[in-house]
């Protein structure tokens, strides 16, 4: 939960008989407190859902955008963390689609995530970070997002439950499978699975 | 390799770093650094004309893909070639991140970083990816050294100079310090730079040129300025998102330079496309402009977008016309 700065926006949408947001001491504006609170999260999820076409800069700016313009309208702060990943998700299933539809018309559309690695890839080896994306990208949607939210990002079931907005015992089940998935993914690209030794 | 090694392998790489956050603070215009903003503002050209703004943007316009696997053969026929006449190369793989960090690439490349980026190829024949920041290139003359610096925007080409590139917001800048040096933006042509010189490159996606326009819009730069980045943008290329932050941006730039009609345009334009966050202070500004021409009917066109306050200010000054 952030504290956010009593703007307009905000004193108008609290219920009646309850008192104002209270801000954050650090806190100098709610542009300020929204991008503190969660542009890294933001960021970290466009780069590791958004897969090997999608710029994750570019991506993550839309959102903010998005975030930024839009955030009164989510009534509950405690919200908030699940309605930015909801954005995040909507954001990079349309970057996805049009980066899939550029590879068949590529000269139409000339915006494309730049394929040259990052300065963070010269020493993970490109093939394993593009090895690691196309199993990703198989899993699918929704086993993905629990993957990279449970064990890339380590965070618990209950959190996990809370970003996306499903029970608990949903999330743990769509992890057992995803994690099945992808150890059979694993498997086949050669990689050892613990358990499989 | 183990698959949960792996994985860490792929959290480690994809986490965020402090630079990309600052640089996605500065694209979404929270950055009010003065230093940085004078910094950005001396890096302005010195005349930003409409017909270099315009030769800039096709600077940033992608080439034909049909060219590219020739320049691709050709290149590699090159490299064959020189391959085989050179000495031995060795390897290089550097990461390059650090507040003026020195590191030499062979006996001949000196490279000063401060920023991100990493160096591979080899020794005769390095290849530079710069990320964002400063980057001082020193590469002695009559070696055969065969060095380029890449950027998303630009790659730089030397062959035994002295030179700098600079990646932010606003795109990548080389200045020739030494020798000649050849640059070519994404898709242009190659400019040839020689010492005293130097040329820029413009981001080439629309968020990018969008994030360029809200630094520059940030560090007080003049709207003809930051009009001249928002005009480079390809309506086609960006998604409803960016295209409504630009319309509203432009609208901006317009009302400030006294160009009413064009901001009415590009009023009437963010509301024809259906973008729902900006359109009641942007209503409220055209109906403010449509009343100084003395044109209620326009005003009134307006009417559904306003408001409560700006309704009703409307109907007071239109009371010809029924709700």
């Amino acid at each position: 939960m952030i504290g956010v700065v009593p703007s307009r926006h905000f004193q108008h949408m609290g219920p009646p008989g309850k008192p104002p947001l209270r801000v954050a001491p650090e806190s100098v504006s709610t542009d300020e407190a929204l991008c503190d609170r969660f542009l890294p999260d933001v960021l970290r999820w466009c780069a590791r859902l958004g897969g090997p076409l999608v710029d994750p800069e570019d991506a993550a700016q839309e959102v903010m955008i998005i975030v930024l313009r839009r955030a009164h309208t989510v009534h509950d702060p405690a919200k908030l963390p699940a309605w930015v990943f909801g954005v995040t998700r909507r954001t990079l299933a349309w970057q996805r689609r049009k980066s899939i539809w550029r590879r068949f018309i590529g000269g139409v559309f000339r915006e494309r995530a730049d394929p040259t690695p990052g300065p963070s890839e010269a020493l993970a080896s490109r093939q394993e970070i593009a090895a690691v994306h196309a199993m990703l990208d198989e899993l699918g949607e929704e086993l993905r997002e629990v993957l990279v939210l449970a064990d890339i990002e380590g965070r618990t079931d209950e959190e996990v439950a809370s970003l996306l907005m499903i029970p608990s015992g949903t999330a743990k089940s769509r992890l057992r499978r995803a994690r099945a998935r992808i150890g059979q993914l694993a498997i086949r690209r050669g990689l050892v699975v613990e358990g499989e030794e | 390799m183990k698959l949960s090694e792996q994985l860490r392998r792929f959290a480690d790489a994809t986490a965020h770093t402090p630079t990309g956050i600052t640089r996605l603070r500065l694209r979404l215009g929270l950055e009010a650094d003065r230093e940085l903003s004078r910094a950005i503002l001396s890096r302005l050209p010195e005349a930003a004309t409409g017909a270099e703004a315009r030769v800039r943007a096709r600077l940033g316009r992608a080439a034909p893909a049909v060219r590219w696997p020739l320049v691709g053969l050709l290149v590699a026929a090159g490299l064959a070639a020189w391959f085989l006449r050179v000495p031995a190369e060795n390897p290089v793989l550097l990461a390059l991140d650090g507040e003026a960090s020195m590191v030499s690439v062979g006996e001949h490349v000196r490279l000063v970083a401060s920023g991100i980026g990493h160096a591979g190829g080899t020794d005769r024949r390095p290849r530079v990816r710069w990320d964002s920041g400063r980057l001082d290139v020193t590469v002695d003359p009559h070696e055969g050294i065969d060095l380029r610096v890449q950027t998303p925007e630009a790659t730089v080409s030397v062959l035994g100079t002295a030179f700098t590139v600079r990646r932010d917001l606003l795109g990548t800048q080389v200045d020739v310090a030494h020798g000649v040096v050849e640059m070519t933006c994404t898709g242009g042509t190659p400019q040839r730079l020689e010492a005293g010189g130097g040329a820029g490159c413009w981001p080439i996606r629309p968020a990018g040129l969008l994030g360029r326009a809200r630094a520059l819009q940030n560090a007080g730069a003049p709207p003809t300025d930051v009009l001249a980045t928002l005009d480079a943008i390809d309506a086609r290329d960006a998604d409803n998102i960016v295209s409504g932050e630009v319309l509203a941006l432009r609208f901006d730039m317009l009302r400030a330079l006294g160009r009413d009609e064009e901001a009415l345009a590009s009023a009437r334009a963010y509301r024809a496309g259906g973008h729902g966050e900006r359109v009641a202070e942007i209503a409220a500004a055209a109906v403010v402009l449509e009343l100084g021409r003395d044109d209620c009917g326009a005003a009134r066109a307006w009417a559904g977008q306003l408001d409560a306050a700006s309704f009703a200010g409307l109907n007071i000054r239109c009371p010809a016309y029924a709700p």
